[in-house]
């Protein structure tokens, strides 16, 4: 039974049609199969739901001005009429569902239909396995803990250091995701260990054989291998993408600055997967709430124009890419696909023919092999993909001429252009904004670079350069971090050369060439 | 509840506070900030984004959208919105506006330029009466009945009596607990001002000086506004023959012909045995000009002065970017005559670099080093 709550605030009440109808709505979902968390539903204010909002849905986390930001930015919002927030729901065991009161009636079914959807995904999508279901008690010793330091340390000073790690936030190692050595300690190389090789041995008393098992010079070749190989073992052996945890380990730092990253770090990590089904998880969500409301008749007969005008404010817009409304016509696409067997490799018995063989545009529109295996493939996809692999899959040449995408360019008087409806190139452009959230990736490869401490890092060149202003900014707090200086390996977008940027102290930054680097510092 | 939010919120404010106060000094100066006010008359600043720097890409310069259209067709333009949904917002440099009331404005620049507050001139002759709520009667009328203060005789009127019942509090006043508010009559100095505009409109004063007043007069005329109930402008210019002018006017108008800044001065004067009684009003008088006059009038101008001393709360003399030696104009003239030289309310400024034009405000309304006779 959810958990309905609502009058803990003055004035601010859930309506008993509401009230009576929340039950029913969660009966008939999980008939149709869904599978959230235990429910929680709560009604705000908009000002409260602003506020949890800026929170990222956790109104207890640590005090940071960004917050501050985020909210005024909603209340801004608010008062030009140009934002809303509907609902908010929190991946957590059992879920919070914030309401927003003075909605109609039919918009809060919406909502709830739409909020249980995104929970089932959260339980069910493998991406989240193994994320954090008690979160929000994580979040409220988080926030305790930084108040006490704030306390402790002077809030400015704590704020200077959260914003130092704010900036490096998001650069940690998906691939830990599920892994559970996310503690795992690096080894530290700090002393050269004498390491034999290792010598054959049989069973005898015998030793006149070791001179013909274990030939001298063939040791003393593999000794001179293993000092040569050790002298050149950097520090990590592997470039590391979870520079967050490695700064935790070895930057010298104060046990309380520690803490802070390693907080920081794992609120990272329960954001991850979020951010990497933003796509996916709202065209789930939204498809449950259009068929529940229009095809099951929840929204009876005057609540479908409510409803229609409040599709038209989430998913509409003329020339919007908005991601509500491309997880929503993908995961439709992908039901249609597999209601009609339209899926590469499958054969036309009467027409002998493969799909991707099929060009006739007559053909293609009238294939139809009555699979009916359309939910069950979305239930699928609710499991086992990510908005990345969403896309490779199903933004098909097909899906981008039927919903009309293309791509668009800024040419050089400043104007917006259509360049291209190829699929292949939209997809290109898409994956390329949702690939580590549209953020370069960085490698840590070296931690005492020159041999004098420097922390060498890796732009991984996709092509596109950094910004160097805000790279500059960045490099001086890692400076703060690290205290010796940060060098990063980049490039330019018409320059093939790799060069560094160098940070040596707080102020100055300055470009080196690969050679001139090391000429300079070594 | 105790929102949590506004701790943020208030920390948030004072690192925007801090930004507005670098952008401020620059936009004041270049006059940019009057342009940009929003629908409730704040003022609309862009400040530098205050967002957490991280490694992030260049500009993106392509995307995808939805619509109809084909090959080469332009859907949009920079600056205007890309019509993208997640354009805006991520480019390095964004500005974010912020909107600024008139008083927010106001204490930055008093704190940046070292403004006191005015003081109205003390007087006692002429004043206002105003009603203030003070006390509490027994009689009145109905409109002024102070409903809590009934209730509460009633209450212990009950009480006393033995009848009030906690389970079932019903109070029923009678007349004997009606209560009403009353009010005393405070007599209030009268606090009333009048600013005189006056510029020189003959040829000399080009568009860039022309700016620099409107400018001026501007930030002069808020600032004074916000220390008196009620204010009025009086705009003058002048070449040889001074004339009332309208605001508009007063900004853009620009004539031939020579100068006699004695004009401008007899008419203010008028202006003030009309209509301005000194007793009833703090009188400002702000001149500018490029100082160049003709003959024999500055010392037309120091006679009025003097003569009006007592009576003004302030005299500013502005010298515009003029090509005179500052010690032969009338402001040389006024550092001569020792009882104009003496006063404080006597301020003058000679203004040679445009980018200096805060100073001129500082200079006039400023606090002033040195004695001075009041």
């Amino acid at each position: 039974m959810p958990i309905l709550l609502g009058d803990r605030i003055p004035g601010v009440k859930m309506s008993a049609e509401l009230r009576n109808r929340i039950p029913s709505i969660i009966k008939v979902c999980k008939e149709e199969g869904l599978d959230p968390f235990d429910l929680v539903y709560d009604v705000f204010p908009y000002d409260e739901i602003a506020e949890i909002v800026a929170y990222d849905g956790f109104p207890v986390r640590y005090p940071h001005y960004k917050f501050g930001e985020a909210y005024e930015d909603m209340a801004r919002g608010q008062e030009y009429g140009f934002q809303k927030v509907y609902e908010l729901v929190v991946n957590s065991n059992p879920c919070y569902v914030y309401l927003l009161e003075n909605n109609t009636l039919v918009d809060q079914i919406t909502v709830v239909v739409h909020a249980l959807a995104h929970s089932d995904f959260f339980k069910n999508n493998i991406f989240f396995a193994r994320t954090n279901r008690n979160m929000l008690n994580e979040m409220a010793s988080h926030g305790s803990r930084i108040r006490r330091y704030c306390r402790r340390f002077g809030r400015e000073r704590v704020t200077k250091f959260l914003d130092c790690i704010l900036s490096i936030s998001h650069h940690i190692d998906p691939k830990l995701l599920w892994s559970s050595k996310k503690y795992e300690d690096l080894k530290i190389h700090d002393e050269i260990e004498h390491i034999e090789p290792k010598r054959l041995r049989v069973e005898s008393d015998s030793d006149y054989m070791e001179s013909f098992l274990n030939p001298e010079e063939f040791l003393e070749e593999q000794r001179r291998k293993m000092q040569k190989k050790d002298e050149n073992r950097k520090w990590p052996e592997k470039p590391q993408r979870d520079i967050l945890g490695f700064l935790m380990r070895y930057a010298p730092l104060r046990q309380w600055q520690k803490d802070v990253i390693g907080m920081i770090r794992e609120e990272s990590y329960y954001f991850l997967p979020q951010a990497m089904t933003k796509i996916i998880n709202e065209g789930w969500a939204s498809y449950w709430d259009s068929y529940m409301l229009s095809q099951k008749g929840m929204a009876e007969d005057e609540g479908i124009v409510d409803y229609a005008i409040h599709k038209a404010g989430t998913l509409g817009g003329k020339y919007s890419s908005n991601p509500y409304k491309l997880g929503f016509l993908l995961l439709q696409y992908a039901e249609e696909c597999y209601n009609k067997g339209r899926v590469a490799g499958t054969v036309h018995p009467e027409w002998n023919m493969r799909w991707e063989d099929c060009k006739d545009r007559q053909q293609r529109e009238e294939w139809d092999l009555k699979w009916n295996r359309g939910r069950q493939k979305l239930f699928e996809i609710r499991k086992n993909y990510n908005d990345a692999l969403l896309i490779l899959e199903f933004m098909t040449q097909d899906f981008c001429d039927k919903y009309e995408y293309f791509r668009w360019a800024l040419n050089d008087d400043g104007e917006y252009v259509i360049v291209t409806r190829d699929a292949e190139k939209i997809k290109e452009e898409l994956l390329a904004r949702i690939d580590n959230r549209g953020l370069p990736v960085i490698n840590l490869v070296n931690a005492n670079g020159m041999n004098k401490g420097h922390l060498i890092l890796e732009h991984v060149w996709t092509g596109k350069q950094l910004n160097d202003k805000m790279a500059e900014l960045t490099l001086q707090r890692l400076f703060r971090i690290w205290k010796r200086p940060i060098a990063i390996r980049t490039r330019d977008d018409d320059d093939e050369d790799a060069y560094y940027v160098v940070c040596e102290d707080e102020k100055e930054l300055t470009i080196y060439g690969e050679e001139e680097y090391i000429d300079e510092f070594s | 509840m105790p929102r949590r939010v506004e701790e943020d919120r208030e920390e948030y404010r004072k690192i925007i506070r801090g930004e507005l106060h670098k952008e401020l000094k620059e936009l004041i100066r270049t006059g940019r900030l009057l342009g940009r006010r929003d629908r409730k008359g704040r003022f609309i600043i862009p400040i530098p984004s205050i967002d957490i720097p991280n490694f992030r890409f260049g500009k993106r310069e392509s995307g995808i959208g939805r619509g109809k259209g084909k090959r080469g067709d332009v859907i949009g333009r920079k600056q205007a919105s890309p019509k993208d949904g997640d354009q805006a917002g991520d480019q390095p440099g964004d500005h974010s506006l912020v909107a600024v009331d008139l008083d927010e404005v106001l204490s930055i620049l008093q704190e940046q330029l070292n403004l006191p507050n005015i003081e109205p001139k003390r007087n006692e002759k002429f004043t206002v009466d105003q009603y203030k709520y003070t006390g509490i009667k027994k009689t009145g009328p109905d409109s002024l009945r102070h409903m809590r203060r009934t209730m509460r005789e009633t209450m212990l009127r009950l009480i006393e009596l033995g009848e009030y019942d906690e389970e079932d509090p019903l109070l029923i006043p009678i007349p004997e607990d009606m209560r009403y508010k009353c009010w005393k009559i405070v007599k209030k100095p009268i606090n009333n001002a009048v600013i005189f505009f006056a510029r020189d409109y003959s040829g000399s004063i080009t568009k860039e000086r022309r700016e620099i007043i409107s400018d001026c007069c501007w930030w002069m005329d808020q600032w004074i506004r916000k220390f008196y109930k009620k204010t009025e402008t009086v705009y003058v210019g002048h070449d040889t023959e001074a004339k009332l002018l309208d605001q508009e006017k007063f900004y853009g108008f620009t004539s031939g012909g020579g100068t006699y800044i004695s004009s401008a001065f007899n008419l203010i004067q008028e202006q003030i045995d009309l209509v301005y009684d000194p007793d009833i009003w703090n009188i400002y008088i702000f001149y500018f000009s490029d100082l160049e006059n003709w003959g024999n009038d500055d010392k037309k101008v120091i006679d009025i002065m003097t003569k009006n001393l007592s009576i003004i709360n302030l005299y500013g003399i502005v010298g515009i970017l003029s090509y005179n030696d500052e010690d032969e104009t009338l402001i040389g003239e006024i550092k001569k005559e020792e009882k104009l030289k003496k006063s404080a309310r006597v301020r003058t400024y000679f203004l040679r670099d445009a980018d200096d034009k805060m100073r001129i405000i500082k200079q006039m309304l400023g606090r002033r080093l040195g004695h001075y006779e009041d």
